[in-house]
């Protein structure tokens, strides 16, 4: 390959990300409602019913408990899209809770079995919330590694 | 007969008009482009041309041995050669493509190029680095066998990638009748990378759509349903090694844990979502669903 090709495909890669960040254009995505969030799944999940959601307080991320199945739908916001997912038992590999530093809330802190997302971070209001939705992602573990509660 | 790479000499163009489409969505809106999704599509780009560096050579000296052994007639370098073999290069193309949505082991190279929830130029750029393994190369080998010259060949599938790049466009709306019912347009391409239901596995054209038409898989843009652009299980992640990857990782996952070589044939050879109980969906599982629905359906919210 000519080298002239490479370098000007180089500056151009860097030419063009530096054009975007500096003309911006596109708004960081927020979750509105729970009506929006479960909307957004089920654009990906057709059949999900809700029984439960809950809200990020940022607003970056939201959980959809299904009223038919043990499956829990999670929503993560990446830039100005979001990404769905339906996880069903062996997709979580733990589920935990943190003290929110930003706020007086908690921070649910999921790792996923997905290369594509490897964790995702619910913040929510209280700790109360976060215990029932930590309980509920740590049953999805895969058979035989679920404990009875989350820590 | 030597001729020039027609990309190569294309990409100070798609710099320039990816500048452009970036200047006229902020002005008018008509496109968006998100910085971490631009840079993961042009790095992408970026390494699908040095992967082409390393196995562009190997899959030359095969279509030689094939042209050299088993060609059946003697085109030859003559004017009318060069739009036959555009034409049978994008008929190749357009069996290649339908293939790749059809069969995961095509599909995970196939994959990246539909992997940003956005639409715009960069988009066109967006592609895989795996495409040799997924031996993309044997739907050509009928035309070297009737014939065509490789390098007649790789001439106009240059030709044929250069005018895929500008239909990766919100900014332009329809174009003329006459265009729309023989050309892949923006229009119709936006069909083929949406994933609402109604338009999954379509338009599967380079530059002519009349093959969708021959073989019916077109389906026109309804203005009426907005596209939603991706995959049906978007990317979590903007790391480009993560994007090459991460279906052939799924098929590694799926074929250790296979229970058995229907299993194992299933996971590799099977559409993308095929799963031996049928707890994932395939495209034409989920078009069903949809169809299935019960009514009133339940409009997506933007």
């Amino acid at each position: 390959m000519d080298p002239l090709v490479l370098i000007g495909s180089i500056l151009g890669v860097a030419l063009i990300v530096g054009a975007n960040l500096l003309v911006g254009g596109w708004q960081p995505l927020e979750l509105a409602t729970p009506a929006q969030a479960v909307d957004r799944l089920r654009q990906a999940y057709l059949d999900i019913e809700p029984a439960e959601v809950v809200l990020a307080t940022d607003r970056r991320a939201a959980l959809v408990a299904d009223a038919s199945s043990r499956a829990i739908g999670l929503l993560v916001v990446r830039g100005d899209s979001v990404v769905p997912r339906l996880l069903r038992e062996g997709d979580v590999v733990s589920a935990s809770i943190e003290r929110d530093r930003r706020s007086a809330g908690s921070v649910v802190s999921i790792a996923l079995a997905d290369f594509s997302l490897k964790q995702a971070m619910i913040r929510v209001d209280d700790a109360q919330t976060a215990q029932r939705w930590a309980a509920r992602l740590d049953r999805l573990r895969p058979a035989g590694d679920a404990t009875e509660q989350a820590s | 007969m030597d001729l020039p790479n027609p990309v190569t000499l294309a990409i100070p163009a798609f710099v320039a008009l990816i500048l452009i489409e970036m200047l006229y969505g902020r002005l008018t809106r008509r496109a968006v482009y998100e910085p971490r999704d631009t840079a993961t599509s042009l790095l992408m780009g970026f390494g699908n041309t040095l992967s082409g560096i390393a196995f562009k050579g190997i899959t030359l000296v095969m279509f030689i041995y094939v042209y050299e052994h088993f060609r059946l007639f003697d085109i030859g370098w003559v004017w009318w050669a060069f739009v036959l073999a555009f034409i049978g290069e994008d008929l190749a193309y357009y069996w290649f493509h339908r293939t790749a949505h059809r069969v995961r082991w095509f599909w995970a190279s196939h994959v990246i190029h539909h992997s940003s929830q956005h639409y715009n130029l960069s988009t066109a750029l967006r592609q895989t680095w795996t495409g040799f393994f997924s031996i993309t190369f044997v739907f050509r080998l009928p035309l070297l066998v009737l014939g065509f010259d490789p390098y007649m060949l790789a001439f106009v599938a240059g030709i044929n990638l250069v005018y895929q790049f500008w239909i990766h466009t919100e900014a332009i709306d329809k174009l003329p009748a006459w265009f729309e019912a023989v050309f892949n347009t923006p229009s119709h391409h936006r069909v083929h990378h949406a994933t609402n239901p109604q338009y999954l596995d379509a338009n599967y054209a380079g530059t002519l759509i009349i093959w969708d038409k021959m073989f019916g898989t077109f389906v026109p843009e309804d203005k009426a349903v907005p596209c939603r652009y991706g995959i049906v299980r978007n990317l979590g992640t903007f790391n480009p090694l993560r994007v090459a990857f991460h279906e052939w990782i799924g098929i590694a996952r799926d074929l250790w844990a296979a229970k058995s070589w229907r299993e194992r044939a299933g996971y590799f050879l099977g559409p993308p979502g095929w799963s031996p109980d049928g707890s994932r969906l395939t495209s034409d599982a989920i078009k069903q669903r949809w169809q299935d629905r019960p009514t009133p359906a339940r409009s997506p919210v933007r």
